[in-house]
């Protein structure tokens, strides 16, 4: 998994985007876009499941938003596919994208559905936003070879906020490890 | 009233925070206003009148945009000159303030009384999108970069 990560972001194509300054923000505010534009839809069709009235909401503009966020998030995460991979953030985030999943197929419009749905999509919101706030020490990754042998134990103790010494250390040591 | 506050604004925390109330506050708002654009450009709900659907959302738009001010003012308290000298935030100021005439000189009275134009959900959309865009850009722009 890791190696395809390594592989991934290595890309030309995924390098071009990491190295451009506003490529990246564009892709972000697409995503953002995405929400804001959809999520009213989200919100509008199962407050009115909840209520018990009927949905008539656009299918069609669902997987549109849905298509818009997906892709901007794939192009992202693309871009620094190690880090998404490693952070916990993005871990849970996909784990409730694979319970959207399942819940779209498994349940039946109904009360129970729209709020679990709610629930779901808040969380993915609050997931999201957490991912920019933790920074797995890659460098400290790679030269533990934590990945190969004992991958969980070693990893979460590479997990760190972005303190202000981090900021000093990266800078510091910005032009011999060259991050991202 | 400082030493109540203390805890709140020492706290890691309170910026993500103030961030996902920010983030869920313009997907409620903007959202809302975004459906009833779509509904004007025949996207969405084709069974309801655009008036009873902007009736219906209009108070999750005040809803959502309350949430966003709430959140706003804390994000902004946390470092005001980095904002208001960041141009993306300048940009996204002037398109918000000329969203919100827009809206409620605009849009809304329209769409109360289903005229037919498609322009205004045009207009709609490309502003609020674009305050959007602007918010992202905030920490790529300016002193923040």
């Amino acid at each position: 998994m890791m190696e395809f990560a390594a592989w991934l972001q290595a890309t030309a194509f995924f390098t071009a985007l990491r190295e451009s300054w506003y490529v990246y923000p564009t892709i972000l505010s697409l995503h953002m876009v995405g929400i804001a534009l959809f999520g009213g839809l989200v919100l509008v069709s199962n407050l009115r499941q909840l209520r018990g009235q009927p949905v008539d909401s656009s299918r069609a503009l669902q997987h549109l938003g849905l298509t818009l966020m997906v892709v901007c998030g794939v192009l992202m995460l693309g871009t620094k596919a190690e880090e998404y991979f490693l952070n916990p953030w993005f871990q849970a985030k996909m784990v409730l994208l694979a319970l959207v999943a399942v819940h779209s197929v498994v349940f039946k419009p109904g009360k129970l559905a729209a709020v679990l749905s709610l629930l779901l999509w808040t969380g993915l919101v609050i997931c999201g936003r957490g991912i920019g706030y933790i920074n797995p020490d890659l460098d400290r990754v790679h030269a533990s070879g934590a990945l190969k042998n004992n991958g969980s134990r070693a990893m979460s103790a590479t997990y760190r906020s972005y303190s202000d010494a981090d900021v000093a250390r990266a800078a510091s040591s910005a032009a011999v490890t060259q991050p991202f | 009233m400082q030493s109540v506050l203390q805890p709140i604004l020492e706290s890691e925390l309170t910026f993500p925070v103030l961030e996902c109330f920010h983030i869920l506050g313009f997907g409620i708002g903007v959202g809302a206003i975004a459906l009833v654009d779509f509904r004007i450009l025949g996207l969405a709900f084709p069974a309801q009148k655009v008036s009873a659907l902007a009736a219906e959302l209009s108070k999750w738009t005040i809803l959502g945009l309350v949430l966003v001010f709430l959140s706003a003012g804390g994000l902004f308290y946390s470092d005001p000159d980095l904002y208001y000298l960041n141009p993306s935030f300048q940009l996204k100021m002037t398109l918000l303030l000329a969203a919100l005439i827009f809206h409620y000189t605009v849009r809304q009275p329209r769409a109360f009384n289903d005229d037919s134009a498609k322009w205004p959900a045009v207009v709609s959309l490309l502003l609020w999108s674009g305050i959007v865009f602007c918010g992202i850009f905030i920490a790529f722009t300016g002193e923040a970069q």
